[in-house]
């Protein structure tokens, strides 16, 4: 109240109303056209599924950082990109309009906006003239600052032990941005209805999604919430829900538990840039193991998924980090980002990270969560990070799926809306030359709607790729028949003998088979897909005598050695590779007392990085220093990488 | 939380304490009393506002409270109007333009669109609804990994035993992305299977095995099941699609309406 009070009576008076009012508006909302989840069942259904791809890490300019950076695509921008029509960004001319119209080479099946949370109503506040906000000095600095800056104004609060809203924005009690949030958030929730095809051709499905932000330390804890149905609970923030316990607990108080239908999960983002804290084994507040137990339950229901690549690198894995025995993995040098000094977290944690700082722990990649995983399962019997796979963009430029290595048009805004910048070292985080055009999320479901899809989320029947849609396939079981590969019923037999990826399956005396098979990507006319040189086989594993944690790969199918490559001026493409590929591989160190997981990495021929194909447009005298700099890649193996399969050891 | 922190929580008892400043301010400004009605629509709606935020519906202290609360509120905005404090600030004229229209809306209830009403809209629109020509077909796959050089040799000797009737589902190498497809437009099918074999398989005839047909896996022997016009499709298929539209629609109009009756009790000058 002293603070009202000291503005000035009327100033206070007309808050007061502003407030009033909103109160007024929100509740004369007009209703959604589709209360309830109603749609009409697809045409095409498929029992034996088939691969759809998507995006569900995506930003528009809702989020405070990409509108930072001057993008302005709007969540229905957003979606209609998706399907295929254009969207134009940064740079801005002289009257602020975006000089830049990019449009995807071929529709995705589905999408999730992911805006972040924190901040919602602080953004509608700074960018509505005329709002109570308006002129506050933390709007005017949002408005006029530096694009980095005005991002950092807000971004900064969500490293902080305490994050805190900003009064001169959102009032005393913070109510004038939960206000402002409200209407937002009715708009992000049309704007998915709007994009949902409920019709029978099921072109389209859409996900109401947002991005929780924490980021303590700047070690990056982000997580997308992603809904199965269409009205929602409001999001919560870091603000609310310091700790991702606290955001689970959240989701389950207003949505699972809510009695209406309301289905929601999590997954975890960037681990790559976590300094060891994402995936830190902690029980906070537990004292017994059984309460370990419950908590680890919980969180692999939250949490049955991880983004492993989008536009800041790949979090597969990393060579050379203490904690995992096994020879190095030469395609872990892949898409990472790298620090100034190599530091090994050990079995502690660190800091930074999401500035690219810090140290890098075995569990800020998949394949040590996962060991990490196998570990806490043979300790207190649960696994808590029961983790399949999928990939995204977290493009900052409303640009779900433009994945294209030819034309990268950039992670967020002004931040990277040039060659120059580009390929440039690029400013706040790594950024830059360091960027990726990020990857694709795959699931295997009957049919494309919200439902199939959730589904596909939920048992982990998913993969992920770097941007090729690169089908692949993987089932796990004993009894699978040697000959699967020719067998026109091999989908019917893998289902029928097998646990498809994502699942888990008991141990047997007999040895463990896997079924593993690939489609290259089709491509389009202008660009055809790029063929396929080998899948490969991980293995993850718990030495049952030492307890030691164990990496092991073997190439399954395909020839590393095909022959194919790649012109690093032209970038032309020689040699052959494989349309499609398949195999029955069998263990050849099996051992059903052990505890272990598998997955599938498929690679295609060699192709050129995004930063070559940009260097090469460029005049030699007009390429930046990066274009020549060794240390980076000019080629790389687009690949896809399946969710594991977990076998439960034999006592 | 206790009742009293509660009302500390509530920005409505900062706004009362703020108006009563105001209100003391400004003084008492004389005149006939002001008269203030609630009905029943009223209170229904304060007690389904209450039931959606708590779950329950109001008990009648509670439901006293609420009115007691809106008389309040009532108050205050009427004298927030009468000092013109609703002027000049852009967010309350935004929110009161989104009563406003939300009311335009209301002021003609919608019925339940039928059949007929569904049936005509998407034949007043086809372009709305409008789906691309395409096919449902059942395919063999005969990959060129597996067969090699031989790969056009046993695709045509496939096709010979499918046209004397054997069961597709027996025979071929198996295919990741399923053996029926569709119905799908060409350009869903080229996503999938490359341009070429897109081109050549929405030509081809219905209810008879074709090929092969050559697409970025191998050869396919392709027999179209169906084929699909193009052209709007049924109302069946896209029932709430067109619903949607046309309450959105239905919104329009009213909103239009209520404007254009509104303008006439204005003296417009210099407006188009």
């Amino acid at each position: 109240m002293n603070q009202l009070r000291a503005r000035g009576r009327r100033a206070g008076l007309l808050l007061a109303l502003a407030v009033l009012a909103g109160g007024c508006a929100t509740e004369s909302s007009p209703p959604l056209a589709h209360g309830e989840d109603r749609r009409e069942p697809c045409a095409s259904r498929d029992e034996w599924r088939k691969p759809l791809f998507g995006d569900l890490h995506v930003h528009t300019t809702l989020s405070f950082d990409a509108h930072a950076f001057e993008v302005g695509v709007t969540p229905d921008q957003a979606y209609r990109f998706a399907r295929g029509e254009s969207v134009d960004l940064p740079p801005v001319d002289a009257a602020g309009r975006p000089t830049r119209r990019v449009r995807i080479d071929r529709p995705l099946d589905f999408v999730a906006l992911t805006d972040h949370s924190e901040f919602l109503g602080e953004i509608e506040n700074c960018t509505t003239p005329g709002s109570a906000a308006w002129d506050s000095e933390t709007c005017r600095t949002y408005r006029s600052a530096d694009d980095h800056v005005a991002t950092s104004l807000f971004g900064i609060q969500l490293t902080q032990e305490q994050g805190k809203r900003f009064p001169d924005v959102c009032g005393a009690d913070g109510l004038g941005c939960a206000e402002a949030a409200s209407a937002v958030w009715q708009r992000v929730q049309e704007a998915a209805e709007a994009a949902y095809d409920r019709s029978p051709r099921c072109e389209f499905t859409s996900f109401v999604a947002y991005e929780y932000t924490a980021a303590k330390g700047a070690s990056t804890g982000h997580r997308n919430v992603i809904f199965r149905n269409a009205r929602v609970p409001f999001p919560t923030t870091y603000f609310e829900q310091p700790t991702p316990q606290g955001l689970w607990g959240e989701l389950q108080a207003t949505c699972l538990d809510a009695g209406n239908g309301c289905d929601v999960l999590a997954i975890p983002h960037n681990s790559n840039e976590s300094n060891g804290t994402m995936f830190a084994v902690e029980y906070p507040g537990a004292t017994t193991p059984r309460e370990e137990r419950e908590q680890a339950a919980f969180r692999a229901r939250m949490e049955p998924l991880i983004e492993i690549f989008q536009h800041k690198g790949d979090s597969e894995c990393r060579n050379g980090l203490s904690g995992i025995v096994g020879a190095a993995d030469e395609q872990c040098e892949f898409e990472k980002w790298t620090r100034p000094g190599p530091q090994d977290c050990g079995d502690g944690t660190g800091s930074l990270g999401s500035a690219n700082y810090g140290c890098y722990s075995r569990r800020d990649f998949l394949r040590g969560i996962l060991l990490e995983g196998l570990k806490e399962e043979q300790r207190i019997g649960e696994n808590p990070y029961m983790l399949g796979v999928i990939a995204s963009t977290d493009s900052h430029n409303g640009t779900a799926g433009r994945v294209s290595e030819e034309d990268f048009g950039g992670h967020r805004g002004t931040d990277d809306d040039t060659p120059e910048k580009q390929l440039g070292t690029g400013a706040l985080t790594a950024g830059g030359i360091a960027y990726d055009p990020g990857g694709l999320a795959g699931v295997w479901a009957e049919e494309n709607s919200r439902d199939s899809i959730f589904d596909a989320l939920r048992r982990r029947e998913t993969f992920g790729t770097s941007g090729p849609r690169i089908a692949v396939r993987l089932f796990a079981g004993s009894g699978l028949d040697a000959d699967l590969c020719a067998r026109p019923d091999m989908l019917r037999e893998a289902y029928a003998k097998g646990v498809p990826m994502g699942g888990r399956l008991a141990a047997t005396d007999a040895p463990l088979r896997l079924l593993v098979s690939a489609l290259r990507d089709a491509g389009t006319a202008e660009r055809p897909g790029t063929p396929l040189q080998r899948i490969q086989v991980v293995k993850g594993w718990i030495d049952r005598t030492d307890g030691q944690a164990h990496q092991q790969v073997w190439d399954v199918a395909g020839d590393p050695d095909n022959g194919a490559s790649v012109d690093e001026n032209t970038c032309e493409t020689r040699g052959a590779g494989a349309d499609s590929l398949c195999a029955v591989w069998t263990d050849p160190d099996w051992d059903p007392t052990e505890r272990a997981f598998y997955y599938a990495r498929v690679l295609e021929n060699p192709t050129c990085r995004w930063s070559t194909w940009t260097c090469n447009r460029l005049a030699p005298a007009d390429r930046p220093p990066s274009c020549s700099d060794p240390s980076i890649r000019r080629t790389q193996q687009e690949r896809a990488w399946t969710s594991p399969v977990f076998v439960e050891a034999r006592s | 939380m206790n009742p009293l922190r509660r009302l500390l929580h509530e920005p409505l008892f900062h706004f009362l304490v703020v108006g009563g400043l105001a209100a003391a301010l400004f003084g008492d400004r004389g005149g006939a009393p002001r008269r203030i009605d609630i009905d029943e629509g009223l209170r229904r709606g304060l007690r389904q506002d209450f039931q959606r935020r708590t779950g329950a519906p109001p008990t009648a202290q509670e439901e006293s409270a609420l009115l007691r609360r809106w008389v309040d509120e009532e108050i205050l905005v009427r004298e927030a109007q009468a000092l013109g404090l609703d002027r000049g600030d852009v967010v309350v004229r935004r929110r009161l333009l989104q009563k406003m229209e939300f009311l335009a809306e209301e002021s003609r209830p919608l019925p339940e669109p039928d059949e007929a009403t569904l049936r005509a809209h998407l034949e007043s629109h086809p372009e709305r609804w409008q789906v691309a020509p395409g096919v449902r077909f059942t395919h063999v796959f005969v990959g060129r990994e597996r067969h090699g050089d031989a790969t056009l040799a046993d695709a045509r000797a496939l096709l010979a035993r499918l046209v004397a009737g054997e069961d597709p589902a027996s025979l071929g190498d198996p295919f990741l992305r399923g053996r029926e497809v569709g119905p799908s437009s060409r350009d869903e099918i080229a996503a999938q299977f490359g341009a070429e074999f897109a081109s050549r398989v929405t030509e081809l005839p219905v209810g008879t095995w074709s090929g092969p047909v050559g697409s970025s896996y191998g050869l396919h022997l392709v027999r179209v099941e169906q084929r699909r016009p193009g052209g709007p499709p049924p109302l069946a298929e896209v029932r709430e699609a067109v619903r949607h539209d046309w309450i959105e629609e239905r919104r329009a109009e009213a909103r239009r309406a209520k404007l254009d009756d509104l303008r006439r009790h204005y003296d417009l000058r210099g407006v188009p």
